[in-house]
């Protein structure tokens, strides 16, 4: 039996007028939204199969129920297509996850973002960009779903910037921040196959996490070279240390795998080079005190090398790629994978 | 011209309020002298330098009795039910700060 839509109604003459109310009622993220009538949002989880009382995850700091019923209307109002809703769901699932510490991270000063890495067949499916320009606009999936999340953040688990959302700076990233990863153009093993889930499947992986910091390196030729940039990069972030993301793009991806590297090798090396001392921590303000004798040991970004996601995506041209900081809450939250269109309930 | 009610478009609304708790204020002591204060660090630098000072003060100004310090392991997080239960057992009130 499907069970009725249970959200307040608001009823208002036509859809412009329907927009300029979204914006009245605080609803939106500063962007119009597309009205979520019941039609639309019965759409989505007709396509979905999913019933509207059925509870999507919760954030026991607020006291918060997230059900099928307020994720869809969240998507709607993002611009999302019915398609789109399985991969919110997961999302929501993975940011809800007691590891993630989503309270946490969504209050902080530290201004983290939830960053989707999308794998599987419904990167196809749903016509997600993991390649040109893959952090930046143009793509109605990667925009729509990574905004999703973040309404479902200010209207669901109230994140209200200034109120519960008191981050210092915020980025760009809190307006959408969802990618895919390219698994097309690589031997490597896709990032939710690593994360112990089927090929075949398709699965989101939920980080907190700052903006992303591009890295350059165009002469390098062995994979040494190119990842002795990646580690740089790692290291000046490193006032704290956490999940560092890095999404590696083809010029640079194509000398790792010349060189035979696999993804484990990436993490192994940059397990051991992302490192600066404690003395220049010290001296560039990020610990605490006055420099001393001993203060020569290497402090690493990474506690276990486990800890770093590597990614294939970004365009075919420019000896570039990325590092993407954790939130400044660091191994506070971990990034959690969950398949795309899985049994809610089940776990 | 009169709108037309039929072509109203109808809106769901994307908020949830929070569930309600059953939560019960304790009773608000009368005076603090000799009252055992718990001071309940959230784990951020500074913290307990800051609730270290501020007991003091409470001890010189209002007579508190014994101070016990306690500190949530993660700022993030609420504090551990482990910590809860020993501050209830220990303390008659608790002061706890956000420091950074």
């Amino acid at each position: 039996m499907v069970s009725e839509l249970t959200s307040v109604r608001h009823e208002v003459p036509d859809t412009l007028e329907a927009i300029e109310y979204c914006y009245r009622q605080g609803w939106t993220d500063g962007l119009p939204v597309v009205p979520p009538t019941q039609e639309r949002v019965r759409e989505l989880l007709d396509y979905a199969g999913l019933e509207p009382d059925l509870v999507v995850g919760e954030v026991p700091d607020r006291a918060r129920v997230i059900t099928a019923e307020k994720v869809a209307i969240n998507a709607v109002m993002a611009g999302c297509l019915p398609a789109y809703l399985p991969v919110v769901v997961a999302a929501v699932q993975a940011m809800t996850a007691d590891e993630f510490c989503l309270h946490g991270s969504m209050a902080s000063t530290g201004g983290a973002a939830p960053l989707v890495i999308v794998n599987g067949p419904v990167r196809t499916q749903l016509g997600m960009n993991a390649g040109v320009n893959v952090f930046g606009p143009g793509t109605r999936a990667n925009a729509t779903i990574g905004r999703a999340l973040r309404l479902v953040l200010l209207n669901v688990c109230d994140a209200q910037p200034g109120v519960l959302d008191q981050a210092t700076l915020g980025h760009p990233g809190k307006y959408a921040y969802c990618i895919a990863e390219d698994e097309e153009t690589t031997v490597w093993q896709p990032l939710h196959v690593e994360r112990g889930l089927a090929r075949e499947l398709s699965a989101v992986t939920v980080m907190a996490a700052e903006a992303p910091h591009q890295v350059k390196n165009a002469f390098g030729t062995t994979p040494e070279e190119v990842l002795t940039s990646v580690a740089d990069v790692m290291a000046h972030a490193s006032y704290t240390q956490g999940a560092y993301l890095v999404v590696l793009a083809p010029e640079h991806r194509a000398v790792l795998e010349r060189g035979g590297w696999s993804k484990a090798d990436v993490r192994a090396y940059l397990a051991e080079h992302a490192r600066r001392s404690t003395a220049e921590l010290k001296r560039v303000g990020y610990l605490r005190g006055k420099i001393e004798a001993g203060d020569n040991q290497r402090f690493p970004a990474l506690v276990t090398e486990d800890e770093v996601l590597v990614v294939a995506a970004g365009g075919r041209g420019g000896t570039f790629s990325a590092v993407v900081p954790p939130w400044a809450g660091g191994r506070s939250s971990a990034p959690v994978t969950r398949a795309v269109g899985a049994c809610v309930e089940c776990d | 011209m009169a709108v037309d009610t039929a072509e109203l478009l109808t809106l769901l609304d994307p908020r949830v309020d929070a569930r309600p708790r059953a939560t019960i204020r304790a009773p608000r002591p009368a005076d603090l002298h000799g009252k055992r204060l718990g001071l309940l660090a959230n784990g951020k630098p500074n913290s307990e330098e800051f609730l270290a000072v501020l007991g003091g003060l409470l001890r010189e100004r209002y007579g508190v009795g014994e101070l016990v310090a306690a500190r949530k392991p993660n700022a993030s997080r609420v504090a551990p039910d482990e910590v809860l239960s020993q501050l209830t057992a220990q303390c008659d009130l608790v002061v706890t700060a956000t420091g950074d």
